[in-house]
């Protein structure tokens, strides 16, 4: 430090002897010719200084194109006669869409009626593939379905109307500003003067800067000795929020007032108003800030601007004020009182009569308790759209393009997916005495032939955005590979059927390296000679081990490779008994490609992407590609029907009724540490896990802890029969059960088995001799 | 005679029409002067029209082969409407819309075979052949005892197999056709 000092002080010697030289010749000047020349030193820096601020308003306002975060669309409902909607299901969907209910469904946006019968006056949307124009809908509801479908204006009968898609979540950017970009034109004019009316009654008259109504507020302030009135213009506080610090300083003041005057040299009034309801701070939501008109209008009413009433538009006129202190959720009171003043105003100034402001000032704030178009609302499933969207997306695209993203959520079986496994946790916990909230879950829901995915639930608390089990759990997935033993098996048509009698009986396997693997029944106990379907029904270990070893570990790898894991495992014999650990969603993948009869279709979440401007940008179509064989996978289907008829899923009969056909899979793991439950309907597929984050053992099985959460789940989904038809290279014949050899329908006991080509045995029973000699059987043979 | 004639005409006009070699198409020499003026192309099947009172002594008729039957998909109204959108979209070009429109019909009938096969022949019309055979095979699953709809599924196959240089899978699948028709 010393030293630089004394270097720095050398050269100033010669420095000041140089100055000292110079200010001889300077004395000779008049004073006057000084001042000018001061004078134009200074116009020259100010000007120089006006021209740098010049500048920046115009690269500011110009330049001004905000960050537009994705908009994240659920599935539109689709409306036709005979379609699977309830009364509940529809009233749902339209408080979701935000429609009001009126004694008259007049605008875009209303409906009226209730119990069965509804007119709705719909809002219309731009489809990636077609518009669907608003519309007055008749609806008529019955028995759970949607019976009639008109439309109220010219009483023609509908085949098809999509309502508009929900909008669920947005993709905002680090900064956590969001918005919805609007239109001067598409601003509401009473929205307008009401803005005009409160915080700048001279808009259209000054440039920029308000003189008198900076000398009114000073007075104000004086007279209270306080800050009680700003007398900034609309164009001085859209300036300030050009600058992101909030410092109060006079050369700051300054610097508005002049940028306010140059904004208003550039652009005009309209220019001005646009930009300040896009970009004005009206509201937090968490981290989210809310900013624009656009966007605090479905924020606080979600609904658009458009269909805002007079006092709905003056609560939102009323918030840049304070957008906190005046907050409706948090401060109603406040609120109400400023929004009035705002209507009072309105009505001074002579925009709206005072009846207007009477009829406005009565009415409730109107504020909606729904506010979930933030990332909060279903942060499992916006995991998964995130992460397919990043395959073809940089991150700045998506939030900052406004991108619209069309998603396959089905946000009424997300939100019964989510409460059932709220309630399924915490009555296992009651139940089974644990401390509550230890337990853990997730629910997948995907539809089985498109592999759309419909809902995801990661956390029993699904508002908690942290770690989702549905993609990130991965756990051993117990007997749920079963399946894909057995169906390694029944591919072997001359090895292996239905009916074929396999050993339960204690096996020993040598692992080099490990020593000797002995597995256990879940009973501990052997059960002999047993039908290879049964094995499958009770979920018996030995039998398993012994098929997965005749077969061949690595074929039943291979299996488990085409239904769809692309997570790498080890072929070691355990995986025999499900130490392969997936995640429910990968799961889930496995059970579609049997649920679709061996065609794997690939979990999606993304149907299609749009621009801005609702040009298409991007279509994730349905792919499906065979690959496993039909016939063995219509055998192992019918096995997991028995699992639920007579197996270990028997208790579902608890809530599905047993003509539903449920094909499922219980599955459990060494010391209880993982529940899972697996399975398909006629529709869908689901699949359901409870654990412990910590791994430890919870003492639930499959069929106690999952079990009753998917049943449950499955109940609300109202899904569709399981009716499996043979394909062509599976025959039925009748098998007399006792010794799985031939019979006929004449054997006491026969059952017709379905059998894979030059599968069914070739030796017929004895109980088809003994029989043909019975007196009612020769009649028969007559008649026939 | 002049019917005779005419169906003469008729006859050899269609044997050049669907066998012979374009060479040797030229108007048939033994009409030297019909009353009917030279008939345009697509209306040559008129001379049989006007009210023919006797049936003729001879039938002339060229070989024809059996047109193969058109698939006659059946579906609800709502699905109905959207094939008919799709329809429309594919004819104007747009043939991503058609798709979305046929996915959309598949979301209401998931388990309809004619809507695959639809779906299936969209991906060939945009060179997507492998992912159209899959559908197609994916339609056969569904397609149960209509042999119309599995042939075309199959030609659809042999078509893709074809494309991608499997020409033994390729003959096979065009024989799984014709044992269809």
């Amino acid at each position: 430090m010393a030293r630089s000092d004394s270097s720095s002080r050398r050269p100033r010697g010669p420095a000041r002897n140089h100055s000292a030289r110079r200010r001889a010749p300077r004395r000779g000047y008049p004073w006057w010719l000084r001042l000018l020349a001061l004078g134009l030193l200074f116009a020259f820096l100010g000007g120089l200084y006006l021209a740098s601020l010049d500048h920046e308003v115009r690269t500011k306002f110009e330049g001004k194109r905000w960050a537009l975060p994705a908009r994240v669309y659920a599935r539109a409902m689709e409306l036709y006669p005979m379609a699977d909607i309830s009364v509940e299901q529809f009233a749902r969907e339209l408080a979701r869409l935000g429609y009001r209910r009126t004694d008259r469904a007049r605008i875009p946006g209303d409906y009226s009626g209730a119990r069965g019968h509804f007119v709705v006056h719909t809002r219309g949307f731009e489809f990636w593939d077609a518009t669907e124009p608003p519309r007055v809908l008749d609806l008529q509801f019955a028995d759970g379905t949607l019976k009639e479908l008109h439309d109220a204006t010219t009483g023609q009968e509908l085949p098809l109307v999509r309502l508009e898609p929900p909008l669920v979540a947005s993709i905002y950017p680090a900064d956590n500003e969001d918005r919805v970009l609007v239109r001067r034109q598409d601003l509401p004019e009473s929205l307008v003067k009401g803005l005009i009316a409160v915080e700048d009654h001279n808009f259209y008259h000054h440039h920029g800067v308000d003189p008198r109504a900076i000398i009114r507020a000073l007075w104000a302030d004086l007279i209270s000795g306080r800050l009680v009135q700003g007398g900034s213009t609309l164009t001085q506080q859209l300036v300030k929020n050009f600058y992101l610090s909030d410092e109060r300083t006079l050369l700051r003041k300054i610097n508005e007032a002049a940028m306010a005057v140059l904004v208003e040299l550039h652009y005009s009034k309209d220019e001005i108003l646009e930009v300040y309801s896009n970009e004005i701070f009206l509201g937090q939501d968490g981290s989210r800030a809310i900013h624009g008109f656009g966007l605090a209008s479905l924020f606080y009413f979600n609904r658009p601007l458009d269909e805002l009433d007079l006092a709905q538009q003056a609560l939102l006129v009323s918030l840049p004020r304070g957008p906190s202190y005046y907050g409706p959720r948090r401060h109603p009171q406040r609120a109400r009182e400023r929004r009035n003043l705002v209507l009072d105003l309105m009505a001074e100034q002579g925009y709206i009569d005072t009846k207007q402001a009477a009829l406005a000032k009565a009415e409730p704030l109107g504020v909606s308790k729904v506010h979930g178009q933030g990332s909060g609302r279903y942060p499992a499933f916006m995991d998964l759209v995130r992460h397919q969207l990043h395959r073809d997306y940089r991150e700045e695209d998506l939030t900052s393009e406004g991108l619209r993203i069309f998603t396959t959520l089905d946000p009424w079986l997300q939100d019964k997916a989510e409460a059932r496994l709220a309630q399924g946790l915490e009555r296992l916990e009651k139940r089974r005495h644990m401390t509550a909230g230890v337990l853990q879950g997730a629910t997948v829901i995907v539809d089985s032939q498109s592999g759309e995915v419909l809902c995801v639930v990661g956390d029993r608390d699904p508002r908690y955005a942290g770690f989702d089990r549905a993609l990130e759990a991965v756990r051993p997935i117990g007997s749920l590979v079963k399946p894909a033993v057995y169906l390694t098996a029944l591919s072997r048509p001359r090895e292996y059927s239905l009916s074929t009698l396999v050993d339960d009986r204690a096996v020993h396997i040598s692992i080099p390296g490990s020593g000797v693997w002995s597995p256990q029944n879940y009973d501990h106990r052997e059960h002999g000679r047993v039908p290879l379907e049964r094995a499958l029904a009770k979920s018996y270990n030995l039998a398993t081990v012994r098929i997965g070893m005749s077969v061949g570990v690595d074929s039943v790898a291979d299996t488990l490779k085409a239904l769809g894991v692309a997570r790498p495992f080890d072929a070691y014999p355990s995986i025999l008994l499900g130490a392969v650990s997936l995640s429910p969603l990968e799961v889930a993948q496995v059970y579609q490609t049997l649920a679709a009869g061996g065609f794997t279709a690939p979990l999606r979440a993304i149907r299609e992407v749009m621009d801005h401007n609702g040009n298409p940008l991007q279509r994730y179509p349905v792919t499906v590609h065979r690959s496993v064989p039909a016939g063995p996978v219509y055998l192992v289907s019918r096995a997991m029907q028995q699992v639920v008829r007579e197996g270990t899923a028997r208790s579902l009969s608890r809530f599905l009724p047993e003509d539903l056909g449920v094909a499922g899979k219980t599955g459990t793991t060494d010391d209880l540490r993982d529940s899972w439950f697996a399975g398909f309907t006629g529709d869908k597929v689901a699949v359901v896990w409870v654990g412990r984050d910590d791994n430890k053992p919870e003492g639930l099985s499959g069929a106690t802890g999952a079990l009753p959460i998917w049943g449950a789940t499955m109940a609300d989904a109202r899904p569709q029969p399981l009716a499996l038809s043979p394909p062509e290279d599976v025959a039925l014949v009748w098998i007399d059960p006792a010794n799985g050899l031939l019979a006929d329908q004449s054997c006491s006991g026969a059952e017709q088995e379905p059998f894979l080509n030059g599968g069914a045995p070739t030796l017929t029973s004895s109980c088809v001799d003994r029989s043909r000699g019975r007196p009612l059987n020769f009649l028969r043979r007559v008649l026939e | 005679m002049r019917q005779l004639v005419a169906l003469l005409v008729l006859g050899i006009a269609l044997v050049g029409c669907s066998t012979a070699p374009p060479v040797r198409e030229r108007p048939a020499p033994i009409v030297r002067k019909p009353a009917p003026p030279p008939p345009p192309p697509s209306a040559k099947v008129q001379p049989l029209r006007p009210p023919a009172p006797r049936a003729p002594p001879v039938q002339i008729q060229p070989y024809r082969p059996a047109r193969p039957p058109v698939v006659t998909p059946v579906y609800g109204p709502a699905v109905g409407s959207l094939v008919r959108v799709a329809a429309a979209q594919r004819d104007a070009g747009h043939v991503a819309g058609a798709s979305a429109s046929l996915e959309r019909a598949l979301r209401i009938e998931p388990r309809n075979p004619y809507l695959w096969n639809q779906l299936a022949h969209l991906r060939v019309q945009q060179r997507r052949l492998g992912e159209a055979a899959d559908l197609a095979e994916k339609s056969n699953a569904l397609a149960g005892p209509d042999r119309t709809l599995r042939r075309d599924n199959w030609l659809v196959i042999a078509k893709a197999r074809y494309a991608a240089g499997d020409l033994a899978g390729a003959q096979a699948a065009q024989l799984k056709a014709e044992s269809l028709r």
